[in-house]
C-alpha cells in the first residue's frame, strides 16, 4: 500500500459560479502520511476532495492518485482511493451487504470469499448484525460507518475523508483513530478534512489551512509543537472592560468564552498582571499557551482577512 | 450479484414500473376480453381480428410505455444522480460515461424484459379468445415500436437528468414532457390539420410526417407501416402518399433511442 495524492494548480468553478470553490491549490499527500484539511465553511475543502474523488470535474489543473490523473485517466485513479463523504447518501431500498457487494463489483470484487469479507468488513466499522438491514434505516452515524466500510472495501492505497468524524459516537471517532493510524503504517496516504481541530491536530502529520479556495499555510506537527508563538490567557472578574482597553495596547485581544486572550504580547505576563493590578482589574488566572492549531488557525484567517 | 444485473434487477423491481405495467395490462386485457368475443360473434375475419388486437394493444401500451420509461430512468439514474446517491457509484473505478451507459442499458433491458412479457401475455389471450395468435412480423413491430418508446423517454429522462440538479425539477419537466409528446401533440397537430383544411392522404401524410418527430407515437408509424393502415381505420394504398419509407422509421428510431441519450453522455463526460 504505497499511495500519493497530488493537487496541482487546482481551480474549481462551479456551473454558473462567479467565485472559484478553489484557487490554484498545490499540495500534495505523500505516502504514509496523514494531511489533515482545515477551513471555515465554504473554504474549498469538500470541493477539492470531490475533484479528489473523480465525482466533480476540475475547471483547470489536475489532481493525481499514485500518479493516474483523475480526469484523464480515472479508473486507474480510482481504483487507488477510498472517499467518504460529509453527508453519506444512499439507495434507501439497498441492504447493506447487497450494495457493499454492488460496490465492490466496480473493483473487480465478487464471489463468496468477497462476500464473506464484506460481513466481516460490516463488523469492524461497528455494524455486525445490520448486514440484512436495508439503508434507509440507518442514522446518519451508522451511514457514516457504512461509507466508511465502502471507502476501505478496495483496501485503497489513498483515503480522502470529508468530515468523516462529524456523526459519528465516541466509540466511532475511536475506532477512525486508530484505523488511520494503520492506514499510515501500512503507507497509505490519508487526506482528512475536519472542523474538529484538535483531532485534526491529534492525528495529521501535516494540516492544511484554507480559506476562500486558497491555500494559507500549510503546518507540520512538529512545527505546531515548536511554535514560538506565544498568547496570554487572562480572567478579570472585576473591571473587565479597563482590562480589555489595556490589553487591547499590548497586543491582539480576542474573547473566547470567560477569557480574554492576547496573541503574541509585547509586555511580560508579570508586566501585564502588575499593570492589570494597579488599573483596579481583579484578576482571577492568568496564564501563557503555546500557540495550537486552533490559535493558528484564527489567527490565520484573521490576517487573511 | 453482478453490479450490471443489479442495475437491471432494480429497475425491473421498481414498485412504479410494476404497477404501471400490470395497469397497462389489465387494461389492454379488458379491451382485447370485451373486443374479441365480440368479433368473433360478428364472424370477423381472422385479419380483422388481428388487426383489432395489434392495434388496440399498440394503443394502449404505446401511450402508457413511455410513462413507464419514464419512471425506470428517473428510479434508475436520475434520482440517484439528484439526490447524491450515484456519488457512491461514481468514486469507483468506472468513468463518468460507462456508469451512464450502464445505466441506460440497464433501463433498455429492463424495458425490454417487460414489454416481452406484457406482449406475450397479451398473445397468450388472444389464442384463448381466438384460438390463433398474432401475426408475428406485428408482434415484432410493436415490440420494436414499444421498445423505441421506452428508450427515448428513459434517454430523455436522463438527459434532464443532466440538465436540471433538482429531483423535483426533473419530475416534473418528464411529466411535461410525457404530456406534451402524448396528449397535447395531437391536440396541435389536429389544429394544424383543420386550420390548413387539409383531408384525406393529405391529413395522414401530416400525420406522419408529425408523428416522425414525436416518440410517443413510434409504435403507430410502425405499426400503420405493418398493417398497411392508420390507426386501423384509414387504409394506406401507397407509403409515399402519405410519407412513410422504412429509411424514415429507421432514422426516426434510431434517432429517438439513441439521440437523448447520446447528447446525456456527452454531458456526463463534460460537466459536473
Amino acid at each position: 500500500m504505497f499511495g500519493t495524492i497530488e493537487f496541482e494548480e487546482l481551480t474549481k468553478t462551479y456551473f454558473g459560479g462567479k467565485v472559484p470553490a478553489v484557487r490554484g491549490l498545490t499540495l500534495e499527500v505523500s505516502k504514509g502520511e496523514v494531511l489533515g484539511l482545515v477551513g471555515l465553511n465554504g473554504a474549498g475543502k469538500t470541493s477539492m476532495i470531490r475533484v479528489g474523488g473523480g465525482l466533480i470535474l476540475p475547471t483547470s489543473g489536475t489532481v493525481r492518485l499514485n500518479g493516474f490523473d483523475i480526469v484523464e485517466e480515472k479508473v486507474k485513479a480510482s481504483a487507488s482511493v477510498g472517499w467518504v463523504p460529509e453527508f453519506p447518501n444512499f439507495d434507501p431500498r439497498a441492504r447493506a451487504w447487497e450494495l457493499l457487494e454492488y460496490l465492490g463489483g466496480y473493483n473487480g470484487l465478487s464471489g463468496p470469499s468477497f462476500r464473506a469479507s464484506c460481513y466481516s468488513l460490516l463488523g469492524k466499522v461497528g455494524l455486525a448484525g445490520c448486514e440484512m438491514q436495508r439503508l434507509g434505516s440507518f442514522s446518519q452515524g451508522m451511514k457514516k460507518r457504512f461509507s466508511l466500510a465502502t471507502a476501505i472495501l478496495a483496501r485503497p492505497d489513498n483515503l480522502l475523508l470529508d468530515e468523516l468524524l462529524n456523526g459519528l459516537d465516541p466509540e466511532g471517532i475511536r475506532y477512525v483513530r486508530e484505523l488511520i493510524f494503520s492506514l499510515r503504517k501500512d503507507g497509505a496516504s490519508v487526506l482528512l478534512s475536519s472542523h474538529i481541530l484538535s483531532e485534526v491536530e491529534n492525528m495529521a502529520d501535516r494540516i492544511a489551512i484554507l480559506h476562500n479556495g486558497r491555500l494559507l499555510k500549510v503546518v507540520s506537527r512538529e512545527e505546531l509543537e515548536g511554535s514560538t508563538a506565544r498568547r496570554l490567557r487572562v480572567r478579570v472578574v472585576e473591571k473587565e472592560a479597563d482590562a480589555s482597553a489595556y490589553l487591547s495596547s499590548v497586543g491582539e485581544v480576542v474573547r473566547e468564552g470567560i477569557y480574554l486572550t492576547v496573541a503574541n504580547p509585547t509586555s511580560e505576563a508579570w508586566q501585564i498582571n502588575d499593570e492589570l493590578v494597579r488599573r483596579g482589574c481583579k484578576v482571577a488566572e492568568i496564564r501563557i499557551e503555546r500557540e495550537d492549531l486552533e490559535s493558528l488557525f484564527f489567527r490565520l484567517i484573521h490576517e487573511a482577512r | 450479484m453482478n453490479r450490471f444485473l443489479y442495475d437491471i434487477f432494480r429497475a425491473l423491481q421498481n414498485r412504479g414500473v410494476l404497477l404501471m405495467m400490470c395497469l397497462t395490462s389489465l387494461l389492454c386485457l379488458a379491451l382485447l376480453l370485451i373486443g374479441l368475443p365480440h368479433l368473433m360473434a360478428n364472424g370477423d375475419s381472422s385479419d380483422v381480428v388481428n388487426g383489432f388486437a395489434v392495434n388496440g394493444i399498440g394503443i394502449v401500451y404505446g401511450f402508457f410505455v413511455p410513462l413507464t420509461g419514464i419512471v425506470a430512468a428517473y428510479e434508475t439514474y436520475a434520482k440517484d444522480r439528484a439526490t447524491g446517491v450515484l456519488d457512491a457509484v461514481l468514486c469507483r473505478p468506472v468513468t463518468r460515461g460507462d456508469l451512464v451507459v450502464g445505466r441506460f442499458l440497464a433501463v433498455v433491458i429492463a424495458s425490454a424484459v417487460s414489454i416481452a412479457a406484457a406482449l406475450g401475455l397479451m398473445d397468450a389471450v388472444v389464442n384463448i379468445e381466438t384460438s390463433f395468435f398474432i401475426n408475428p412480423i406485428d408482434i415484432a413491430a410493436l415490440y420494436v415500436g414499444l421498445l423505441v418508446e421506452a428508450a427515448a423517454f428513459g434517454g430523455l429522462v436522463f438527459l434532464l437528468a443532466h440538465v436540471f440538479r433538482s429531483a423535483g425539477t426533473v419530475q416534473g419537466t418528464s411529466t411535461v414532457v410525457f404530456v406534451l409528446f402524448s396528449i397535447i401533440w395531437y391536440v396541435i397537430i389536429a389544429v394544424i390539420i383543420l386550420y390548413t383544411g387539409l383531408t384525406g392522404p393529405d391529413a395522414v401524410h401530416t400525420l406522419v410526417i408529425a408523428d416522425y418527430f414525436n416518440p410517443a407515437q413510434f409504435t403507430t408509424i410502425v405499426l400503420t407501416f405493418t398493417e398497411h393502415s392508420f390507426f386501423f381505420v384509414l387504409p394506406i394504398n401507397s407509403f409515399s402518399a402519405v410519407g412513410l419509407s422504412v429509411g424514415g422509421l429507421a432514422a426516426s428510431g434510431l434517432g429517438w433511442s439513441l439521440g437523448p441519450f447520446l447528447i446525456t453522455y456527452y454531458l456526463a463526460r463534460k460537466r459536473d
